[in-house]
């Protein structure tokens, strides 16, 4: 009984739709060990994302719909790495490296910035998140890369799309990888690197540090009584938001193959806003389990609703329509709990 | 005892000047990009006077149709695109049955607007559960309207919805992408058909009137100083604007790109109904409605106290928000002529927000001029990026993205600073 | 036919959750008259007036008992709109204006005067008429011109200064017809001299017009100038009504305050010349605090070694800022010197590096992680501030904390489950020692307290306030403020009084109770050099 309050009922509906999709999809002879190798991959490649959420969720400044810019930050190290060719494990180190301080600096202006706006910072981040996309799509035309793997063949600038295969596509997913005979696959290193980005995100909360930056969202007049920093630790939880939006971009497009580059990256953050709010969280409180149970619920909601649907309405897209339906509709019955103010 | 005057404390001109530069710091950003934006495309004048008129008449009703909500404390409606759903509806159900011309425009206005009024309550009820927080609740609402918009067109007509024929896809099940209002004598300008005079006939009279009216202006009023000063120089635009008009439409004195602007054409009708709507906004606000949505806008808790029924009034905002962007979408698809059913609606939140906010209001505080001033002035850097990004960088697509960017990034700002300036006044207080 | 009263609340008596707050209180006022009502803090007259409002409040906890009595009519509101309709107007101390709007329409707030147009009837809707703004400015007029105001109707109420503002919104009250009982709740607090003046002038004015004015106040010279009967409430008690004539300052000063036999007295406290000999632990100067409704506006005070000093003063007079300024939780200026040092007050964790430590008076807003645990809360000061309760590799030591967090909880006797239990859950008494817990570890010389026994039970209170005197036998020095008077008196060795924002002065807990009453309401000084002339 405890258990179910803790979960609440939307989401004990939800697990139970989810559940009944895996039977249906069973039944109506879809090829389910595929299926479950797809969604072990999106939940791997997604989770790093919805974890950006936590420290920022924590630091005080609500669900972090700016994570474009982590993002981006991500994609300028995959791109270095494809430039410089840094083929294979090196390569998606080499493009942490390259993205993690980048990401550090950029969280850091955007953190000053969010101090001065107390209270208004969810619908701000959306269109800095935007506009930072958007700039960007400049910056491909114009930066000077040289790589032709990246390089239209005529005219300027990168490609919309760029391949990872040459470089670091599939080196977590592949590593140590456990194949089934039946098409089951375990990617292994993705999920090995998501639970360990996890387990030092779970350190990090247990230190001083970590407890004070949770104690500043919890209760920031109760935190400066505390003798707290409020402004600062609420910098510390954007950069941290950052720079895991960064790291998971670099995860997500390993596992993808492939960069998205222009505006793909502008509504990268309601996906990983939905799996966290799915997974218990609301713009006030969030913690690690919430991140878990979050990624699985909706990434395998995701990948599930697909074949099912698909093989109710013959032929159509219905993936994205369902996907929109659902993920806006997540966060708005959170906004709708929480008023605001 | 002579009665009191309490007047601000007078200032230095040169705060004065300063002031007015950082109020409007966007609006005068806009203004200088802009006219490097003219100057780099190099576009001929006629085009571009052309365009820009086209696209007024078309846009601003969408603009105008965020005022309510700013004035009620709403922020700003991004759940416009909900309206213009209901007008694509409604534009699919006339050109469906094949409903022909301005009876089919009628018809679009007369069905659009019970469907707007029932999605506006219901997003108003959402907006009021969301209090605080509406403006973002705004636009997710939207985002996932579209998906159900989606999920209507693309899966459940043909097949739960009967429609055969063109219109459905050769699968049977969804509509076709999109529709050509122009054929058959279909909707299609049909709006703007009705009067159509060439643009500089119309602003030699109107270059007249405001002759006319501030010379009226400054009989009646006899200002000094600063003010007369004003005065004189709007006669004197006008005077420019009128002996321009008349250069251009009947004599043959200025060089050939100018005199080209004699064919720019202007819909009189469409222009009319725009205007008109303008001003009911301005009596709305003159009746007690209007009074009682200002309160509301101003402080929630002091209307509530004084027995206003805040919530009631927050989703009438809404419902009229909502049925003004649904006839304001009527409008612009007719003079585009042709409707993209799954991507008109998509960015004209985005757009009229941003216009908005160009031309200088704020998420508190929006009025007629800042709508039509943000109208010119992002629709002059949409119709000149793409030309100039191509003549100062090789490349079309950089001025395409830069216009996108601008659009967002003056959203982003403009919130941004809003929220900076409210948060210092609270600390003030 | 005028009647007799136009207000009358007969033995109106109150309970909330089985502690009675009012006990008995009668009010009668007539038209034309100017009653004041005078008390203490938790007298009972926020309550009292709730009850004449017909607030939800009242309703929500037991209703009440006893009358209510308008222009002859017994009344049993369900709402404050029903008593208004009666013609009862409230001056809210804080404004209910608009600053964007002009006077006038202030005044006229959902009140509108409205002209019909073909629309409105067509529609048969008040709401689509337009505005009369023409009427709506005459009447404005009429009704500023009525108080005396002479500013433009159509002046925008963001510029006007406070003292206007105040005047707009009696305005607002005297522009609805049929207004027979004006309540002022402490209108004076925010004006200046003049302008206070000019308020009296105003209600005498009104009072002269038949409308009676119910006049709630600590300024007991306002009291003299301009009323016509005084009541006195002390502890939910009617204790006097009288003719003002009829009474001097000092006796209604005396009467506010009285003595409670049931607290005993303090055997610890320090003499006059035990207090001489100790040193000077904190030093204050010229202290100025900008905390919203409880600013300080100059203080000059030391607190000695080993006592405890208590801090008293009537609700909004500044007390509460003088410790919230110190820790620096509000802006405050002027120099502060602990143990001979300067103290940078603006700068929270050095203050508590410096083992000053302190109780908040909002106990769940600042006091508390109210979903946190109960050990969580204990141990967070101290290991941000000290870094204490972590493991070598500087993670979390949970081992420690519940220790230590099960040692306090024995020792301040918390209820509670366990200490993992969130302190949402807790009473206010156990909150409240959950809050000194924590202040505790911080092992502190100097310890603020503020409100320590709000809202708790007789039985935590008493232990709370022996807590602090063991305290300071044990070395710590203990500053409370508090608005329980009585309670100052049977623990603290000296008392502080602030009234206005300013010390009026310091007294032994054993000093006459017109004394107490008097620095209260700030006019000590003028019946000292009344006693001094004589």
């Amino acid at each position: 009984m405890n258990a179910i309050k803790r979960l609440g009922l939307p989401r004990i509906i939800i697990i139970i739709f989810f559940m009944s999709l895996w039977v249906v999809a069973g039944v109506n002879g879809l090829h389910v060990p595929g299926l479950m190798k797809d969604s072990l991959v999106r939940i791997g490649m997604n989770v790093v994302m919805v974890l950006a959420m936590v420290p920022a969720i924590r630091s005080g400044i609500g669900l972090n719909f700016a994570l474009p810019i982590g993002i981006i930050c991500g994609i300028l190290g995959g791109v270095m790495a494809i430039e410089f060719e840094m083929v294979g494990l090196w390569g998606f180190i080499y493009a942490m490296i390259i993205a993690i301080p980048i990401s550090v600096a950029f969280g850091w202006i955007y953190g000053v910035m969010l101090n001065k706006i107390k209270g208004s910072e969810m619908l701000v981040s959306t269109y800095v998140g935007f506009s930072i996309v958007s700039l960007f799509c400049i910056a491909w035309i114009v930066l000077p890369f040289a790589s032709d793997e990246m390089r239209w063949p005529i005219g300027e600038g990168l490609r919309t799309v760029v391949s990872l295969e040459s470089t670091f596509g599939g080196i977590l997913n592949k590593f140590w990888a456990v194949e089934f005979s039946n098409g089951f696959v375990i990617p292994t290193g993705l999920l090995l690197f998501g639970a360990f980005i996890c387990f030092v995100y779970y350190v990090f909360s247990n230190t001083r540090v970590g407890i004070a930056m949770k104690t500043v969202g919890d209760n920031p007049k109760f935190a400066a009584a505390t003798g707290l920093n409020v402004d600062r630790y609420r910098i510390l939880g954007t950069i941290l938001s950052t720079v895991l939006g960064a790291i998971g971009m670099v995860v997500y497009a390993q596992s993808f193959g492939y960069i998205q580059l222009y505006t793909a990256p502008l509504m990268m953050a309601f996906p990983a806003v939905a799996a966290i709010l799915i997974g218990g969280a609301t713009a006030k409180k969030a913690n690690i389990s919430f991140v878990i149970i979050g990624t699985i619920l909706f990434q395998g909601l995701l990948t599930i609703s697909l074949p099912v649907a698909s093989s109710f309405f013959d032929g159509g897209n219905i993936s994205e329509v369902i996907r929109m339906i659902v993920q806006n509709g997540i966060i708005l019955y959170a906004l709708a709990q929480g008023g605001g103010e | 005892m002579t009665e009191q005057v309490i007047e601000k404390k007078p200032q230095t001109n040169s705060k004065k000047v300063l002031r007015f530069m950082i109020d409007n710091s966007v609006t005068l950003l806009f203004v200088v990009i802009c006219i490097f934006g003219i100057i780099a495309s190099k576009e001929q004048p006629f085009i571009l006077v052309s365009m820009l008129l086209e696209r007024m008449t078309r846009n601003t009703f969408l603009v105008l149709a965020l005022l309510i909500p700013v004035v009620a404390g709403m922020g700003l409606n991004f759940s416009i695109t909900i309206g213009a759903m209901a007008a694509q509806i409604a534009i699919i159900t006339v050109a469906y049955l094949k409903i022909p011309s301005v009876g089919g425009l009628a018809l679009a206005f007369v069905i659009s607007t019970p469907i707007a009024l029932i999605l506006g309550k219901y997003i108003g009820k959402l907006l009021n559960r969301t209090r605080g927080q509406e403006m973002i609740a705004s636009m997710i609402t939207g985002f996932f309207a579209d998906g159900i918009y989606q999920m209507i067109f693309l899966f459940m007509c043909g097949t739960i919805i009967p429609m055969t024929g063109s219109f459905i896809l050769s699968s049977g099940m969804g509509l076709r992408n999109t529709i050509d209002l122009m054929k058959d004598n279909g909707i299609g300008k049909s709006l703007d058909n009705i009067v159509s005079i060439p643009f500089f006939n119309v602003t030699i009279v109107a270059g007249l009137v405001i002759v006319a009216y501030y010379i009226w202006k400054m009989k009646k009023e006899r200002p000094e100083g600063f003010k007369k000063n004003k005065m004189i120089a709007y006669v004197g635009i006008g005077v420019l604007l009128t002996v321009f008009s008349i250069l251009v439409m009947y004599t043959k004195v200025l060089p050939h790109k100018y005199a080209l602007l004699k064919t720019v054409n202007m819909s009189v009708f469409t222009a009319i109904v725009v205007g008109g709507f303008a001003v009911f906004n301005v009596i709305l606000l003159n009746t007690k409605l209007g009074q009682t949505l200002k309160t509301v806008g101003q402080d929630k808790h002091i209307a509530e106290v004084s027995g206003i029924k805040v919530n009631k009034i927050r989703e009438l905002a809404i419902m009229l928000s909502t049925v003004f962007a649904a006839w304001g979408q009527i409008i612009f698809i007719q003079n585009l002529g042709i409707l993209n059913t799954y991507g008109s609606h998509k960015q004209i939140a985005l757009f009229a927000v941003a216009a908005l906010l160009i031309g200088g209001a704020s998420v508190s505080k929006a009025t007629i001029g800042q709508a039509f001033l943000g109208v010119l002035l992002f629709h002059t850097l949409f119709i000149v990026s793409p030309k100039a990004g191509l003549n100062l960088f090789g490349d079309a697509q950089l001025g395409e993205y830069f216009r996108t960017f601008v659009a967002y990034g003056v959203i982003g700002v403009s919130l941004g600073l809003h929220a900076w300036k409210t948060l210092i006044m609270k600390k003030n207080e | 036919m005028q009647n007799e009263y136009v207000l009358q609340m007969k033995n109106i008596q109150k309970e909330y959750y089985g502690n009675k707050v009012l006990k008995g209180v009668n009010l009668n006022i007539k038209p034309g008259e100017i009653h004041a009502i005078v008390g203490e803090n938790g007298a009972g007259k926020s309550t009292f007036m709730n009850i004449l409002f017909g607030m939800r409040v009242i309703h929500d906890t037991g209703g009440f008992e006893g009358e209510v009595i308008i222009d002859g009519e017994k009344v049993v509101a369900k709402s404050s709109e029903e008593i208004m309709q009666l013609g009862v107007g409230m001056v809210h101390q804080e404004f209910m204006l608009i600053p964007d709007f002009t006077i006038a329409e202030n005044i006229k707030l959902n009140r509108e005067i409205t002209i019909p147009n073909p629309v409105s009837k067509a529609f048969r809707k008040e709401s689509l008429e337009f505005l009369n703004k023409k009427q709506m400015n005459g009447e404005a007029k009429e009704a500023l011109d009525l108080l005396g105001m002479n500013i433009k109707e159509t002046t925008k109420v963001a510029i006007l200064p406070i003292g206007h503002k105040q005047f707009v919104e009696i305005a607002r009250e005297v522009d609805k017809k049929g207004i027979k009982l004006l309540v002022f709740d402490e209108p004076t607090a925010v004006l200046t001299e003049s302008e206070a003046d000019n308020l009296l002038a105003a209600m005498k004015r009104l009072a002269d017009k038949g409308i009676g004015i119910l006049f709630i106040t600590h300024r007991l010279d306002e009291v003299k100038a301009v009323t016509d009967n005084v009541t006195i409430i002390r502890d939910g008690e009617h204790i006097k009504t009288v003719p003002t004539t009829d009474v001097t300052v000092e006796e209604i000063a005396g009467l506010m305050v009285g003595r409670k036999i049931s607290i005993t007295q303090n055997e610890d406290m320090l003499t006059h010349d035990e207090l001489d000999k100790l040193e000077t632990v904190l030093e204050i100067n010229d202290f100025k605090v900008k905390m919203p409704g409880e600013e300080v506006k100059g203080i000059s005070l030391e607190v000695k070694k080993g006592e405890i000093l208590g801090i008293a003063g009537l609700a909004g007079h500044g007390k509460i800022g003088i410790a919230n300024g110190i820790m620096g939780l509000h802006s405050a200026t002027g120099e502060v010197k602990f143990k001979g040092e300067a103290l940078e007050i603006s700068n929270t964790k050095t203050t508590l590096a410096k083992h000053i430590a302190f109780v908040s008076e909002d106990r769940k807003g600042v006091g508390l992680l109210l979903d946190g645990s109960i050990e969580d809360n204990i141990m967070i000061t101290s290991m941000q501030v000290k870094h204490q309760f972590l493991t070598k590799l500087g993670l979390i030591d949970t081992a420690k904390i519940r220790s230590h967090a099960n040692s306090m909880i024995e020792q301040l006797d918390i209820r509670c489950t366990d200490s993992k239990q969130a302190t949402r859950r807790l009473s206010g008494g156990n909150q409240q020692k959950v809050c000194l817990a924590r202040a505790l570890t911080l092992e502190p010389e100097l310890l603020f307290v503020s409100e320590p026994t709000r809202g708790i039970d007789i039985g935590a209170k008493k232990l709370v306030l022996d807590y602090l005197t063991k305290l300071a036998s044990n070395g710590t020095t203990v500053v409370v403020t508090s608005s329980e008077l009585a309670e100052l008196r049977s623990v603290c060795d000296r008392i502080a009084i602030i009234a206005e924002g300013r010390l009026e002065g310091v007294l032994l807990p054993s000093a006459e109770d017109v004394e107490f009453g008097l620095m209260m309401s700030g006019e000590y000084h003028k019946y000292k050099k009344k006693k001094e002339a004589n």
